[in-house]
């Protein structure tokens, strides 16, 4: 049936590494965000959440880089970071729609890879920490190359969107899709705590637009103005790909300097 | 000069426990299964980010890797400006 619910969203790990760290105004609105996002999911009864997440060097490396991949384990162990203040678990998967998405991709014109013993690291674990907190709602991870180039353009991350609600219209689940990633940062380098909040403003106009030419317009050098944490918004790109005709609504944007991110929170009202 | 080695063994360390466990005992040795170059080597051994850094290892790896040596941000991120800096005064 068709997708019954679709958000985006920041994962910045200070969110819960250093909470008390960022001013509580800003930490207030990102918790409450989160719990619109979690309140929608829960009202939408889904069965599965399709989670659309970049890779952080967890699962792949330089050895073997795929551009998608679907996690279809039955579980996914996480997170991988011992520090990230949220409790190691497994997280329950769903390998039966995993591998509907999979074969579906494949009639879709796409290609991914798959992998029956992903681990996942905040990119996932910390909006699953806040969105499914009792595992009620089993997930499909679809992990990102957004790490080295090259990357899936934009226009790939939207078709791959499309295909992914495609896929769920002729299933028999009732599928949310979340998108976590972004929006400008720039983890580990030299500009660590820089934010763009001028890209940041401007993505988020095209993405509450949903203005699917123009994401799908973006090129690798403007995404990468963002940061190199900033290509995750591929991730928002699928998203959209996925909901063409639904309402975004912004729930917060907040440049948070001392978690070092521009951290965005959408969801999206179904088309009447 | 590999940086596929040097950051591999440095993603290595950060995603497996008993490599880490064995690196944290024996770092010298731990380094001697990688087709390291003797520079390569001493800059691991020496935990020179700014060197890592400038070699082109990822930022979410080499991060990841100084925190399990405890280093704090600021002296991280200077060392890494102060990279960037001579490399561009260089060229």
């Amino acid at each position: 049936m068709p997708l019954v619910y679709a958000a985006s969203a920041s994962h910045a790990p200070g969110i819960t590494a250093w909470v008390e760290g960022a001013p509580t105004e800003k930490k207030d609105k990102i918790y409450g965000a989160f719990a619109d996002l979690r309140a929608g999911l829960v009202a939408s009864k889904a069965d599965v959440a399709v989670i659309v997440a970049p890779e952080h060097f967890a699962n792949f490396f330089l050895n073997n880089m795929p551009a998608f991949c679907i996690g279809r384990g039955a579980h996914h162990m996480g997170p991988v970071e011992p520090w990230l203040r949220i409790e190691r678990r497994p997280i329950p998967g769903d390998p039966v729609f995993a591998e509907t998405l999979l074969n579906g991709c494949y009639e879709h014109g796409f290609e991914p890879s798959y992998s029956d013993e992903l681990e996942v690291d905040h990119g996932v674990a910390l909006p699953v920490h806040f969105l499914i907190p009792d595992g009620s709602i089993p997930i499909v991870p679809v992990i990102i190359n957004c790490l080295t180039e090259p990357m899936p353009s934009a226009a790939r991350c939207f078709a791959f969107g499309e295909a992914i609600a495609a896929i769920a219209a002729n299933s028999d689940r009732r599928v949310a899709v979340i998108g976590t990633g972004g929006l400008s940062h720039w983890p580990g380098e030299a500009e660590h705590g820089t934010i763009n909040e001028e890209f940041d403003a401007t993505f988020l106009k095209d993405v509450l637009a949903n203005d699917g030419a123009a994401l799908q317009r973006y090129t690798h050098e403007q995404i990468a103005e963002s940061g190199t944490g900033g290509h995750e918004v591929r991730a928002w790109i699928i998203v959209a790909g996925a909901v063409a005709g639904w309402k975004p609504e912004l729930l917060t944007y907040q440049p948070v300097h001392e978690w070092a991110t521009g951290c965005g929170f959408v969801h999206y009202q179904q088309a009447a | 000069m590999s940086l596929y080695q040097v950051q591999k063994l440095l993603r290595d360390v950060n995603r497996d426990i008993p490599n880490r466990e064995r690196y944290m005992q024996d770092p010298k040795s731990f380094a001697d299964a990688y087709d390291l170059s003797a520079e390569e080597k001493a800059v691991i051994l020496g935990l020179d980010y700014g060197a890592l850094y400038a070699m082109g290892v990822h930022g979410l790896i080499l991060r990841p890797f100084s925190l399990f040596h405890k280093e704090p941000e600021p002296r991280y991120l200077e060392a890494l400006r102060a990279s960037r800096a001579q490399q561009a005064a260089e060229v």
